[in-house]
């Protein structure tokens, strides 16, 4: 199997498929595997690995398009004369283009970029957050306990948030994340995380988008077939022979 | 388990379906002949689904072919058989699963219940001992699940405490499925995720019989009958661990059985909270708005 062979299984396309279809392939893949799905996630760092691999499969791909098949490559590369014109150009122009995409997809929910702007009322903060970003969440609660009932405020209930959102316990992370908007709206870092779980709880934006055939409209689909199915599959073993 | 993990027949292509079928019925076939005829009664679809995710993860060749039922021996069946471990595998869990459940029915039941339970211990314990002897590891896992279900229930804590240990049991069983480390951690959070979501479908399922019975029930505090409010929170619950049971699966890297094994999990949010029984007399077919590219 040659590299591209693999470069196109990522992309989950055939390698006789047109620049749009792999573009299209590239854009729902990269919606899937995108960092501000998977933000304060524990996938976190595998989904960055997976959108890495995904980019550098569409980069190399279309690179080698450009460049009339496997440019570079041990295989023979003819070029027309005047694309030799200004060597640099087209490179530049692959780099720019590379670069655009890039900003497009860094996430918009970058927590250190905040962290350097926020001063922290209390110093204790600065040592839990510390420890919440190396993974190290017994520790950051061991802190978080020390404080007094009167003494949390926001930020105690987002890092508590983070912590239980980051141990799969989901509720509990709902409600402090909720608490710490409810009392500093304006914080852009909790409004994000409140935002997403609200919008996960209710559906209402379309991170489901993508999973599965959810343009089901008639009303039937939500039957149930179990109790025709307990009896061992008889019945369905004739309809089948039926039809 | 509890047999929350079908596909939705509806969506599959007839061949997957076909194929389903014969996981279902070769996981049976398996059955019998490592763990005994009292094991296949444990056979359910969340264990067809754990073969499948095993055979897929470990790159396992399976053949079906055709032959017998074992229950209907006038019927002649497609069989999927694996090469390697993936249906040995899931018949334990199947196995052991089973057995614990009927030694926690005979700890809090009626006496009627009680005394099946006791007849079909009997009944499965050769097979729970060829498993355990196999899998440690899942006999002792289970074990401890069910102390910590006791001790969650004690301490009351509202639905996360609740669902830790059967999210924790399934989170655990799922990482013994492949061997990589990379996919062992994704499936870690995956299994829990799973554990988590059935659990919480569970209780909102039981809580009327639970509450009729006096039985725990973490949704017990917020019962309110016939209330759109209490299964308006329900739902967003299971939403809420829907999402992130997704985010986890879409990095497990599947081989075989792919497709249905997407359809198992991404319409394993539309099963509705039981109301009541709806049957569809009829219903509407609405036309679908296309938007234009």
């Amino acid at each position: 199997m040659g590299k591209y062979d693999h470069y196109y299984q990522i992309l989950g396309v055939s390698p006789y498929a047109s620049d749009d279809e792999i573009k299209q392939a590239y854009r729902s893949l990269a919606k899937k595997y995108h960092p501000d799905r998977y933000v304060n996630s524990p996938l976190a760092e595998s989904a960055s690995e997976k959108m890495k691999e995904i980019n550098n499969a569409y980069d190399s791909i279309m690179d080698m398009r450009k460049n009339g098949g496997g440019a570079g490559k041990d295989s023979f590369n003819y070029r027309y004369p005047w694309e030799n014109y200004s060597p640099d150009r087209g490179r530049t122009q692959a780099k720019t283009k590379e670069r655009t995409k890039v900003d497009f997809y860094t996430s918009y929910y970058d927590s250190a970029e905040v962290d350097k702007k926020q001063s922290y009322a209390d110093a204790r903060f600065r040592e839990s957050r510390a420890y919440i970003q190396k993974g190290d969440y017994t520790n950051a609660r061991r802190i978080l306990d020390t404080f007094l009932p009167t003494e949390r405020d926001g930020e105690w209930h987002y890092q508590m948030g983070l912590i239980s959102y980051a141990g799969g316990r989901m509720e509990e992370a709902y409600n402090y994340f909720s608490a710490a908007y409810d009392s500093d709206p304006f914080n852009r870092e909790y409004a994000a995380m409140y935002d997403i779980l609200r919008q996960r709880r209710t559906r209402s934006k379309g991170i489901f988008d993508y999973a599965g055939t959810s343009d089901c409209n008639s009303e039937v689909c939500r039957e149930d077939f179990w109790c025709l199915e307990a009896c061992c599959c008889c019945l369905l073993d004739i309809a089948n022979r039926w039809l | 388990m509890f047999g929350y993990l079908q596909p939705k027949r509806e969506d599959l292509k007839i061949r997957d379906y076909r194929l389903y079928k014969s996981v279902y019925c070769g996981l049976c076939k398996q059955m019998k002949k490592d763990y005994g005829l009292a094991a296949t009664l444990t056979l359910s679809y969340d264990c067809t689904m754990l073969a499948m995710v095993y055979a897929s993860l470990n790159k396992e060749e399976c053949i079906v072919r055709q032959g017998r039922c074992t229950f209907n021996p006038l019927k002649k069946c497609m069989f999927c058989r694996s090469k390697e471990k993936a249906f040995h595998f899931a018949g334990a869990v199947s196995v052991i699963m089973a057995y614990y459940k009927l030694s926690d029915t005979i700890d809090d039941s009626g006496w009627g219940k009680r005394l099946l339970a006791r007849w079909g211990k009997i009944g499965l314990l050769s097979g729970m001992k060829k498993a355990s002897a196999a899998y440690p590891a899942i006999r002792e896992r289970v074990c401890r699940m069910y102390q910590d279900q006791q001790k969650a229930e004690q301490k009351d804590d509202g639905i996360d405490t609740a669902a830790e240990p059967t999210a924790a049991l399934l989170s655990d069983l799922c990482t013994m499925l492949s061997n990589d480390d990379g996919q062992k951690r994704i499936l870690g959070v995956f299994g829990y995720f799973l554990g988590r979501l059935i659990y919480i479908k569970d209780a909102a399922d039981d809580i009327q019989k639970d509450i009729k019975n006096g039985n725990y029930n973490p949704f017990r505090d917020r019962y309110i009958e016939n209330s759109d409010d209490f299964r308006q929170y329900c739902t967003e619950a299971i939403n809420l661990t829907y999402s992130q049971l997704v985010l986890a699966y879409d990095l497990i890297e599947l081989t075989t059985f792919q497709s249905i094994i997407d359809n198992i999990i991404y319409t394993a949010d539309r099963m509705p909270i039981k109301k009541h029984k709806e049957k569809y007399a009829e219903y509407i077919v609405k036309p679908s708005v296309k938007f234009p590219k």
